[in-house]
């Protein structure tokens, strides 16, 4: 049974399929945003990079915390777990009109 | 304690492919299986009769690193004896929010987080990887060729 963790941010209590919005207030990448300045250009590549769409996996069944799915700019399908700390990065993506 | 060598099946799934393909137990549903990595040492530790990754031996990388497992993504098992199968694409962990130490070993199991995920097969990396912060971690697609991306052999 998935835990659910507690927090406002949508992205916390999203469902699987769910779309959001890698969203960074100075466009940096979720890596370079975590290292706290640019990458070197190999990892820039695969990093997942500002404006760039994820889908909710699931809840990882140990911490509660979202699994996120996208593709790099390799077109290489990622996964990668979203920790509390960086749930407000990630923004609803808007249904078509 | 056995432990395991690369490429190699651990115990639940050589139980799960001999109750299949002589039909004492129906296979399980088509599905995606997952490629997760290990810390544990590359010899020694791996325990080959681990059911899930819960077992005291996998040291899987923790989650709190960004870290998640991946999608394997096999072949077909390829006409050919011994049959092989192996990832069709590179596989790419990452990025990295906090360094998640040096891994030594993927593990393939069968679902995407959770340590109730049973173990299908472990698979011990030509090299150990140390990510840093920020970074990606790759492995290469297979060939079907021994030492180059994930295969494994019954």
């Amino acid at each position: 049974m998935p835990k659910s963790i507690k927090s406002d941010f949508p992205l916390a209590n999203a469902q699987p399929g769910d779309e959001f919005v890698y969203t960074h207030p100075e466009e940096a990448g979720y890596g370079a945003h975590a290292l706290g300045q640019p990458l070197t250009a190999e990892m820039t590549e695969l990093d997942l990079q500002h404006g760039m769409i994820v889908v909710v996996v699931e809840m990882d069944r140990e911490t509660g915390w979202p699994l996120v799915s996208w593709t790099d700019t390799q077109g290489i399908g990622r996964i990668t777990t979203v920790d509390p700390g960086n749930l407000a990065l990630f923004v609803p993506s808007e249904p078509a009109l | 304690m056995s432990t395991i060598s690369a490429g190699q099946l651990f115990t639940y799934a050589e139980q799960q492919a001999l109750a299949a393909v002589f039909r004492k137990t129906q296979s399980p549903a088509a599905g995606s299986v997952y490629m997760g990595l290990s810390t544990a040492a590359a010899s020694g530790v791996l325990d080959n009769t681990a059911a899930t990754m819960a077992h005291a031996s996998i040291n899987e990388y923790a989650t709190a690193s960004g870290y998640a497992r991946q999608v394997y993504g096999p072949v077909a098992p390829t006409v050919a004896s011994p049959s092989v199968i192996y990832n069709t694409a590179v596989i790419t962990w990452g990025p990295f929010t906090s360094a998640p130490g040096t891994c030594v070993w993927g593990i393939c199991c069968d679902a995407a987080s959770g340590t109730a995920a049973n173990v299908i097969a472990a698979f011990l990396l030509s090299s150990t990887r140390t990510p840093s912060i920020g970074d990606s971690l790759q492995a290469a697609a297979g060939t079907g060729s021994a030492g180059v991306g994930f295969l494994c052999q019954v």
